[in-house]
């Protein structure tokens, strides 16, 4: 059963969301793009460059300078994220992973992603600002994630319902995800590369 | 505030009358809606993460408190059009995703929202951390709007007089005339010299000026003052009878067509005149829509450079073509970045640089610079009077800031914002006084 749901489920929620990802990269790049022709004031690389740096430079932003605790928060979540989507493909196919000592501190990064995954699903919940730009998809969205960190701290300690249910959910949020708003990151690098280029140019973000 | 962003809102907005049974055509909304969505715009729509950073950047919810003034809420008005068509979830669950139909009420509400409560001033943009373009989002919504006709009277009169006029408050070639004419009097006066002038006209100047239609119709001795510091530096410049307002509103109702024929007239006149450069007079949106939005309009590259008359001062005095004593203006002074120069054009340098060398005592306000609080008279504000309730009180954020610098003078380089900061001034009590940059540098002038 566990082997089913980490090798062939997985390939079939993979091959699934590499495709919904795809027809949503069609849409974006079937639109037209908007070219600008006004002589440069400043340098588009160095925008782009700066716009891809910056949330690595808490500093270099007000809001985040402001809010340097929201910041941390992101941080630590993506951080959990990114390791316990990794370790969706290490275990299945890379024997004794879950034995080698890295992983320790693997599951401290997943544990600490679930803690500031709560603290930003009890901001939403409890603030009238956040609630009035929240949808049930932002709410819900928020919710799955953190129990797919939660269950990510039970499959990385080896705990075989942990790696089932881990898996199981790990299938479903890959269908999920790009229909959703967890897919905002697939625009990211489109966002960042349009403002750095458009504030670049104008010598604005350099 | 609340009361505005019902759907009975704009009362105000032009072919609007009444919320219900206006007769809007929702399959041209639709139409026009679908012609605005650009490979930006879908990233935009699609990146935001609803984190709520955004929240206290905007000048509007500080001021108010009101969770429907977030940037994020704002812009969802537009947002959840675009999902209910374009996005999975949204077509077969709607509220699941706040996605909504177009219909009388949600475009009534959107209109209410991108002109009524943002100013475009994209000071929540630079603090995004997916770096969504507010502005951007906000003026591709006032551009399906103005199409059905929902751009409050107010700023659509005032792109109507400049299309008919060649300048948005319909000033004639003889009034401008004889206004030039006197100030040259008062030029050559104020200089001692009965060779100054305020050339009209001259083909192969250097350099050709552009003006404000506020100038000559209520602030003339801004004209003086950039002539007197034209003539302290010995520039070749001319101004031109023909075409010669710097601002161009279409930038505020989206009106790409509009804003393509405003800039055209100034693009062709300064092929016409044969010049090296156009300079702005102190305007912000005029600034941004001519020098960086105004070749996209149009589709191509000037011949000729474009630059704010802030770049231009600034480099006299680095060059040492003018010159100037700080104690002709001792009272402490600070300066209101205008967003649309600042923010949209990267002009930040250059006024500390002329300030910190025109006067005595000069104060930064904070935050500044990119990082400006809008006065609340962007976005063509000024001209929509059905919000100018709203606009006075979302500028208190901009009043604490000039209160908390202590300053007397607050000069800044935009006629939109020395609009706005005057009324600000009389609201709240502020005591101060109010001018353009190149006033300051006037005074400070040895000639």
């Amino acid at each position: 059963m566990l082997s089913i749901v980490e090798n062939e489920v997985q390939i079939v929620a993979l091959t699934l969301f590499a495709l919904l990802y795809a027809l949503k990269l069609r849409w974006l790049l079937s639109r037209p793009t908007v070219r600008d022709f006004a002589h440069a004031r400043g340098n588009e690389l160095a925008g782009v460059t700066a716009a891809f740096s910056i949330m690595f430079r808490p500093w270099a932003m007000l809001s985040t300078r402001q809010h340097w605790p929201r910041w941390l928060e992101f941080g630590l979540m993506h951080v959990g994220i990114g390791t316990a989507i990794t370790y969706s493909f290490l275990i299945p196919y890379v024997d004794g992973i879950l034995k080698w000592p890295g992983t320790r501190l693997a599951v401290v990064a997943v544990a600490l992603g679930f803690g500031a995954g709560v603290v930003r699903l009890a901001r939403r919940v409890s603030r009238a600002d956040v609630r009035a730009i929240s949808s049930p998809d932002d709410y819900f969205s928020l919710a799955v994630v953190d129990l797919f960190l939660l269950l990510g701290i039970f499959a990385l300690l080896d705990l075989y319902w942990g790696r089932l249910l881990f898996f199981s959910l790990t299938a479903l949020l890959l269908v999920y995800v790009p229909t959703s708003k967890i897919s905002h990151y697939l625009y990211w690098p489109f966002a960042r590369v349009f403002y750095g280029a458009y504030f670049g140019r104008r010598a604005v973000v350099q | 505030m609340s009361s505005r962003l019902s759907v009975a809102a704009p009362s105000g907005v032009s072919g609007a009358e009444g919320a219900a049974g206006t007769g809007l055509d929702l399959a041209r909304a639709r139409e026009l809606f679908e012609k605005k969505i650009t490979r930006q715009l879908v990233t935009y729509f699609h990146a935001c993460a609803h984190c709520g950073l955004c929240n206290d950047t905007c000048h509007y919810y500080l001021a108010t408190g009101d969770p429907r003034m977030v940037p994020a809420y704002k812009a969802d008005r537009f947002r959840r059009v675009y999902k209910r068509y374009h996005d999975w979830l949204g077509r077969l669950v709607p509220r699941w995703v706040g996605a909504e139909e177009l219909s009388e009420a949600v475009i009534l509400e959107l209109a209410d929202n991108v002109f009524g409560a943002c100013t475009m001033c994209r000071r929540c943009t630079v603090n995004c951390p997916m770096g969504v373009d507010m502005g951007l989002l906000a003026r591709a919504a006032r551009g399906m709007l103005d199409a059905l006709g929902l751009t409050p009277r107010g700023l659509k009169a005032t792109v109507d007089v400049h299309l008919q006029t060649r300048n948005n408050m319909g000033i004639s070639g003889e009034d401008f005339v004889d206004t030039i004419e006197w100030l040259e009097e008062q030029l050559q006066d104020e200089v001692g010299d009965s060779r100054a002038r305020i050339p009209l006209n001259k083909k192969g100047a250097r350099m050709l000026y552009t003006l404000n239609p506020r100038e000559p119709k209520y602030f003339p001795l801004t004209i003086l003052a950039a002539a007197k510091i034209m003539y302290a530096a010995g520039e070749d410049w001319t101004l031109s009878t023909n075409y010669w307002d710097v601002t161009n509103y279409a930038l505020f109702s989206g009106n790409d067509e509009a804003a393509r024929t405003i800039a055209g007239w100034l693009r062709d006149e300064a092929v016409n005149l044969g010049v090296q450069e156009v300079v702005m007079a102190e305007c912000g949106h005029g600034y941004r829509a001519f020098r960086w939005e105004g070749p996209n309009w149009l589709k191509a590259s000037y011949p000729f450079r474009v630059r704010g008359f802030v770049e231009l001062m600034a480099e006299y005095v680095r060059d040492g073509r003018i010159r100037l004593d700080p104690a002709r203006n001792d009272k402490p002074i600070t300066y209101h970045d205008p967003c649309n120069q600042a923010r949209s054009g990267g002009i930040v340098q250059e006024p500390r640089y002329i300030l910190h060398r025109a006067a005595a005592d000069f104060r930064e306000m904070n935050p500044h610079g990119v990082q400006n609080f809008c006065c609340g008279g962007g976005g063509g504000m000024l001209s929509m009077t059905e919000f100018a309730e709203r606009r006075i009180r979302a500028g208190k954020v901009k009043a604490d800031q000039i209160r908390a610098t202590g300053a007397e003078v607050v000069a800044t380089s935009c006629h939109n914002c020395l609009d706005q900061l005057m009324e600000l001034n009389k609201h709240y009590k502020l005591g101060v006084k109010i001018c353009n940059l190149c006033e300051v540098v006037a005074e400070a002038l040895v000639l």
